[in-house]
């Protein structure tokens, strides 16, 4: 069973730049990622759209392993913030989870 | 506690504490810059943001932590930061990994070879020696921003001081802070910021002598693709004579170093970066890098270690020596 947490968004979504709505799951953003992200942003972003704070938590290390390197953004058709989404998830767990 | 959150908590704790991420002596910080009768202040400043002096700390410090990554005694990292807030943690590691003199008097001399470009170039800048501020790149990156605002808020004072007006950054990383990150989150302040690079190529610098050699090109992300970086040390690099290639990967392109996740990922960070420095070896057996952190994990990370150059390493040979 997957808890869901409804206000997760708004915790996430401090600023403006936090636009994972606008990802529409084309995968084109993992292509050449150095990293090989198994959690491919649009999955870590589909995550947090369905509030499914868990699944994003057991993903930690992946959220910050990311390079922040903008690979990803370069080639999204749909110019989503890619790298600031994920800082901005960074920012919720360290503040809510990781105790920093 | 995870590992991720006791290592991004020693970062921050040492931020509140000491403004600073690793423990550095005031004296490594300028001692660059010793013999060089640099202004304090100025209108115009140079703004190392530490990261040249850091590196030869950070080269010791990630064999230690790679070392450890495995090894039960990471299990006792959350314990550190509970250590951390009694004792200098950080400090305790400089006797664990102790630069090196050679990687520090290369750093050092990085520092002096940009100093003296823009020097040549016309541009009278000053520097703001033990007032300067590390910028804060680990902990933005790794989402934690709120302690920022008021190092932006001492900077921007520092900065008011001494009646800077313009700030050349000698990484990408100062540079990108300097330019975007801190005026979002401070709108006040507003400096004119650009990387040397930038100002070597608007000031049209010309060349001493001519070099003949292939270099292959590897551009930071930050440069690049956040700050759109590209031409200018294309420019400067044909200009000496330099006949540059690019790997497959380049520009817009360019593949990551690995460097970002070196602190928390060390192992991961130094795949990415082996991947990438035989790329780029494949193209010549130089390579230019233009970012402190790039030149130590792509050195790093492969057997040909004297292969890979500062680019002000490569720029004094043609613009600043005789033939
Ligand atoms: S390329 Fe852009 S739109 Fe496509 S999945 Fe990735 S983030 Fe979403
Ligand atoms: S920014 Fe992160 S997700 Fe995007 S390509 Fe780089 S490492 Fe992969």
């Amino acid at each position: 069973m997957i808890k869901v947490n409804s206000g997760l968004i708004d915790k996430i979504k401090i600023s403006e730049d936090f636009n994972a709505s606008a990802c529409f799951n084309c995968g084109t953003c993992s292509a050449l990622c150095p990293v090989g992200f198994d959690i491919l942003p649009r999955k870590l972003f589909r995550y947090v759209l369905l509030g499914e704070e868990e699944k994003i938590l057991e993903s930690t290390d992946q959220v910050f392993s990311c390079l922040l390197c903008r690979m990803c953004e370069e080639q999204c058709p749909h110019e989503v913030n890619i790298t600031e989404n994920i800082r901005l998830i960074r920012n919720y767990l360290a503040k809510s989870k990781l105790g920093v | 506690m995870s590992k991720v959150g006791a290592v991004l908590g020693i970062l921050n704790d040492n931020f509140e504490k000491r403004k600073t991420v690793f423990s550095v002596s005031e004296k490594s910080l300028t001692s660059w810059a010793k013999d060089l009768d640099i202004k304090r202040g100025t209108e115009t400043i140079i703004y190392t943001g530490h990261m040249y002096q850091l590196m030869p700390i950070t080269k010791s410090a990630t064999t230690l932590y790679e070392n450890l990554e495995d090894s039960p005694l990471m299990k006792l990292a959350p314990v550190g930061r509970i250590v951390n807030k009694f004792v200098n943690l950080s400090s305790m590691s400089k006797y664990a990994a102790k630069p090196e003199r050679n990687e520090v008097e290369r750093s050092e001399r990085c520092l002096q070879n940009i100093y003296k470009l823009l020097k040549y170039a016309g541009v009278e800048a000053g520097y703001l020696y033990e007032d300067e501020l590390y910028v804060g790149t680990l902990l933005y990156d790794n989402g934690i921003d709120e302690p920022l605002i008021n190092q932006a808020k001492t900077l921007n004072k520092i900065l008011k001081d001494n009646n800077v007006k313009n700030i050349i950054t000698v990484d990408p990383h100062t540079t990108h802070m300097l330019r975007r990150v801190y005026k979002k989150i401070l709108p006040e302040f507003n400096y004119e910021v650009k990387n040397y690079i930038e100002v070597l190529y608007e000031n049209k610098i010309k060349p001493q002598n001519k070099l003949d050699m292939t270099v292959a090109i590897h551009d930071s992300c930050v440069l690049a693709r956040y700050e759109e970086i590209i031409e200018e040390p294309r420019v400067l690099l044909k200009n000496a004579g330099i006949n540059y290639v690019e790997p497959e990967l380049s520009r817009k392109l360019t593949h990551c170093c690995g460097g970002p996740i070196e602190s928390l990922f060390p192992k991961k960070a130094k795949e990415i970066a082996s991947k990438r420095a035989n790329d780029l070896l494949s193209c010549s057996n130089i390579v230019t890098t233009m970012c402190p952190i790039c030149l130590l994990n792509l050195k790093e990370s492969s057997p040909s270690k004297d292969s890979f150059l500062d680019l002000s390493e490569i720029l004094v040979k043609s613009y600043l020596q005789n033939s």
